[in-house]
């Protein structure tokens, strides 16, 4: 039997989660937490603020927040699942 | 010299002295294995500094005390302060540690090294070593046999610490049966005058063995044996603390600036530890009594003795040159200065890629990198200056509208004359770097990073290339009187003056998520301005609002622009998502995919 082979085995028999895996998620995790707190400033300015070129540009930010946190959830229940 | 002179000498009186004394083969015997050994040791232990040791090295070395902690514990685990100097040369070469930590970790790896003396004088001459060494010689080569690098690596520690025992073995027979021949302790010499001979002695032996641990078993041997007297053999080990220099001196020479002061530092350093030894050195004989009798040792052990006396100068050392490193380090920053990068007739050249980076992978790479980030700089500026903007300007928080009515210039800018003297070296230069650093032992890893470095550096050519067709005509229809031409023009500068900002602002921002959001803002825009794919062309050429040659000229420029925002955002995300951080592991899986895109562009429509 391969070293690898053996590792993945005794991995899988003592149910260790590999640790490359477990990086990623919390990685993800603190990335989405970033987002969301960004989010929230950049909708507090958007309320108050009143130059239209300003508006446009933090309404685009936020449109890229949201894509960058639906990407950032279908991937750790991805990661999740598996 | 060496060559010519010295290394003949040493063939000639070694072959005199196997031929007269069959003793003598055995000590030098002795000492060649040893030294072999050490060779192994290394080699098995940079096997693994692609990974942990660097690692650890790199996170452990923010505070001078964690400095000199790194310098004490590496050297005791790896027997070898020649080791971790060339690392830390090759660390501080390619930018990744400062002076004061790289100082920090000589000093560390001083005392780290006088625990060699500890392991030989309190077992290496007890214990029948020579027993353990067959063994692990023999298990040792089984494993560097094995196709596995981490085998291989295990494999030359077990071989380096097998020949060390050998080595040592040999050593302690030859002066044992040596004592019959000759007594060599007939030529000690007392007082000071013996104190500054055998310190040469030391000195000369270390030089030519580059090894001052082999030269401390030599001492320890040989002062076992009772061939050399006690006051004798603490010269010795003085003469080989500054011996030891040597390695750092040569290591340094291919290094850059930094190197060469870590290298003076040790000097120094090694020389004012020597010179304090000297002057207080019956103080310290009486201070190793007291240890001695404190830990009782035995009055006749002198080989423990020298191991407490090795400890405690190398101890002194640390202690009286610790407070002053600032110091030392504006000195030598003051006495070795650089040389100037940009020369001159203003030719600029690389600032961090040298041979000694080239000792470890990571060290290859990180002077890779930041030579890469120098590269940029000047490339920044090229494309601002071709834009005929302010680098300042751009980097400021000035309104962009403001930005474009500032000039550079108020001739043309030659951006092929920026090319040749700011660029075409250093880009010749990291991509023959990376050639020779490739040669080296790289994981598939570290082999992929390179070539991402590699299309970086490209990338920032091609967008200067780019810039430099497009220079031309951007200049020509900024001010043309068809406002529609005028309009798309000044449209392109603004949204290339737009990229460069968010570009400079990525590579200075530590907010993760803000150069995630600019990445995929940079990306957007890309698609967005290309006014080939969103209409606006077709309109300006169907409605005849500008000429046939004006839109040939508009679709071209066009391109170029294109490429100029591609090229820069594959660079950025590249050199500027920071290693090791939370965004460079999942940056891919955050990208925001061209299907995103398309939908934010057709809200906004």
């Amino acid at each position: 039997m391969g070293v690898k082979k053996f590792i993945n085995d005794v991995i899988d028999s003592l149910k260790i989660e590999s640790f490359e895996l477990k990086g990623k998620k919390k990685s993800l995790k603190t990335l989405l937490c970033k987002l969301k707190k960004r989010r929230v400033k950049v909708l507090k300015e958007l309320r108050v603020e009143e130059n239209e070129k300003k508006i446009a540009a933090l309404k685009e930010e936020s449109e890229l927040i949201n894509f960058h946190i639906k990407n950032g959830k279908e991937k750790l229940n991805e990661l999740k699942k598996s | 010299m060496y060559n010519k002179v010295i290394l003949p000498v040493i063939l000639i009186a070694l072959a005199y002295g196997f031929w007269s004394s069959s003793n003598f083969k055995e000590i030098s015997s002795g000492v060649a294995i040893f030294l072999f050994g050490m060779l192994s040791l290394e080699q098995g232990f940079k096997s693994f500094t692609g990974g942990l040791l660097d690692k650890i090295l790199k996170n452990s070395t923010d505070k001078l005390y964690k400095s000199v902690a790194f310098g004490i514990v590496s050297t005791s685990l790896m027997q070898s302060s020649s080791l971790v100097s060339v690392l830390t040369i090759s660390f501080l070469g390619a930018g990744l540690i400062g002076l004061s930590q790289g100082i920090g970790i000589i000093f560390g790896a001083n005392l780290g090294t006088t625990t060699g003396a500890w392991l030989v004088a309190a077992y290496g001459l007890k214990v029948d070593i020579a027993a353990y060494a067959m063994p692990m010689l023999v298990f040792g080569i089984v494993f560097i046999f094995q196709k596995s690098a981490s085998l291989k690596g295990v494999g030359y520690i077990l071989t380096g610490l097998g020949f060390l025992f050998l080595g040592i073995h040999y050593m302690k027979e030859g002066f044992e049966a040596f004592k019959s021949a000759i007594d060599l302790s007939t030529y000690a010499i007392g007082g000071y005058k013996g104190l500054f001979i055998f310190m040469l002695i030391g000195v000369f032996a270390t030089v030519v063995m580059q090894s001052s641990h082999a030269t401390l078993v030599l001492i320890i041997t040989a002062l076992a044996a009772g061939q050399i007297s006690y006051e004798n053999a603490l010269a010795l080990a003085i003469g080989a603390n500054v011996g030891t220099t040597i390695t750092a001196i040569i290591g340094a020479m291919s290094s850059n600036i930094e190197g060469k002061r870590l290298a003076a530092a040790h000097l120094i350093f090694n020389l004012v530890t020597a010179l304090i030894a000297i002057a207080f050195i019956y103080q310290i004989i009486y201070l190793v009594e007291l240890v001695a009798g404190f830990f009782d040792i035995a009055h006749e052990n002198y080989t423990l003795k020298l191991a407490i006396f090795h400890t405690i100068f190398n101890t002194i050392g640390i202690v009286v040159m610790l407070p002053f490193i600032s110091q030392l380090v504006a000195f030598l920053e003051k006495a070795l200065k650089p040389k100037v990068s940009v020369d001159e007739i203003g030719y600029d050249n690389v600032l961090y890629l040298n041979d000694s980076v080239l000792e470890f992978s990571q060290s290859a790479i990180a002077a890779i990198m930041k030579e890469t980030k120098h590269l940029y700089e000047n490339a920044f500026e090229i494309i601002a200056h071709g834009l005929n903007l302010k680098r300042r300007k751009i980097a400021s928080d000035v309104d962009l509208e403001v930005v474009l009515k500032n000039h550079y210039s108020k001739k043309y800018v030659d951006i092929e004359d920026f090319y040749q003297k700011r660029i075409k070296n250093i880009y010749g230069e990291i991509i023959s770097f990376s050639a020779k650093a490739q040669s080296m032992i790289m994981s598939p890893q570290n082999i992929a990073e390179l070539y991402k470095l590699k299309l970086a550096s490209r990338d920032l050519v091609e967008a200067i290339k780019d810039t430099k067709h497009l220079q031309k005509n951007l200049i020509k229809y900024s001010t043309h009187p068809n406002a529609y031409i005028q309009e798309q023009y000044s449209n392109m500068r603004m949204n290339l003056a737009e990229l460069l900002r968010d570009v400079n602002t990525i590579a200075t921002t530590d907010e993760e998520e803000k150069t995630l959001l600019l990445l995929s803002k940079v990306r957007l825009h890309t698609q967005q301005h290309d006014i080939t794919s969103n209409g606006v062309l077709d309109n300006l050429i169907r409605n005849k609002l500008i000429t046939n040659e004006m839109a040939t000229s508009l679709m071209n420029d066009t391109v170029y622009a294109y490429n100029i925002h591609t090229k820069l955002c594959n660079m950025a995300e590249v050199l500027f998502v920071q290693r090791g951080g939370d965004l460079r592991t999942v940056e891919q899986d955050m990208h925001i995919s061209h299907e995103d895109i398309a939908q934010i562009l057709e809200k906004k429509d």
